[in-house]
């Protein structure tokens, strides 16, 4: 195609579509970068919380597998979406707030033997410690099937 | 009154560069070899167009180094994605005939944009 092709509002509009289709293709890949952590995260804080010697250590190489599998991401991404771009940063701030919640609930608030209640409790902070990444998830991916 | 046509930015109107500018508005920052996959040109045409916007100043280049490899990431200037949200605003005017009476009795050639 070349710059004397005639080009029609219809045909201007629809190359529009599809190259911004294109960039949303690209941007799903983010939702389930989120879901991905997000999945890895809460059973990290179970297994943390509720597991044993053995399987929280597996669990935190987990983490780490998982924490460069997301760095190694970032840095292959060829687009960047606006949203992505945008949430990244408040995601990553809360993220990390959360995590530190998460540590100082674990370190300082529940007992060694903690009771049935303490364990809904446990259920609630692993949850609520990776709520963001769901936000992230759910935020791009609404945004990248938005037509 | 003019026809919205009169009102498309020439330099948005080709077909590569409004890929390419489709493609920015949607990013926040995109990089070479994703648009030239994307649309499907050759190295060289790209830059070619790319130069355009960039001396429109629609499009800012940023130059960086991974390792030896060097990597091109293009974003649009504010002045880039004003001008890109005029010509959307003019097309979608074009194709809902919001423009009086210039329209009549010729639809089909009121909608090719060019020539």
């Amino acid at each position: 195609m070349s710059d004397h092709d005639r080009m029609s509002a219809e045909a201007a509009l629809r190359e529009m579509d599809r190259a911004q289709d294109a960039v949303r293709q690209s941007s799903k890949w983010g939702a389930r970068f989120y879901v991905g952590m997000w999945l890895g995260v809460t059973v990290f804080w179970l297994i943390t919380f509720l597991g044993t010697d053995t399987a929280r250590n597996y669990a935190m190489l987990g983490l780490l597998a998982l924490s460069v599998a997301g760095m190694v991401y970032i840095s292959r991404q060829r687009a960047y979406n606006r949203l992505q771009f945008r949430l990244s940063s408040p995601i990553a701030a809360t993220f990390v707030g959360a995590t530190v919640l998460g540590a100082l609930y674990n370190g300082l608030l529940r007992p060694q033997q903690p009771g049935p209640l303490w364990l809904v409790a446990d259920v609630l902070v692993a949850l609520a410690a990776s709520a963001p990444l769901l936000y992230g998830a759910l935020r791009i991916h609404r945004a990248a099937g938005d037509r | 009154m003019s026809h919205p046509r009169h009102g498309l930015d020439d330099i948005i109107h080709a077909p590569v560069r409004l890929s390419i500018m489709a493609m920015l508005a949607a990013t926040e920052t995109v990089e070479f070899r994703f648009l030239k996959d994307t649309i499907e040109v050759s190295d060289s045409l790209l830059s070619k167009h790319i130069l355009t916007l960039e001396n429109a100043g629609y499009v800012r280049v940023t130059k960086v180094f991974v390792g030896k490899r060097p990597r091109t990431w293009l974003a649009l200037t504010d002045e880039g994605r004003d001008a890109f949200r005029t010509y959307t605003a003019t097309l979608r005017q074009i194709t809902e005939g919001l423009h009086a009476p210039a329209t009549e009795g010729s639809a089909h050639d009121e909608s090719s944009t060019k020539g």
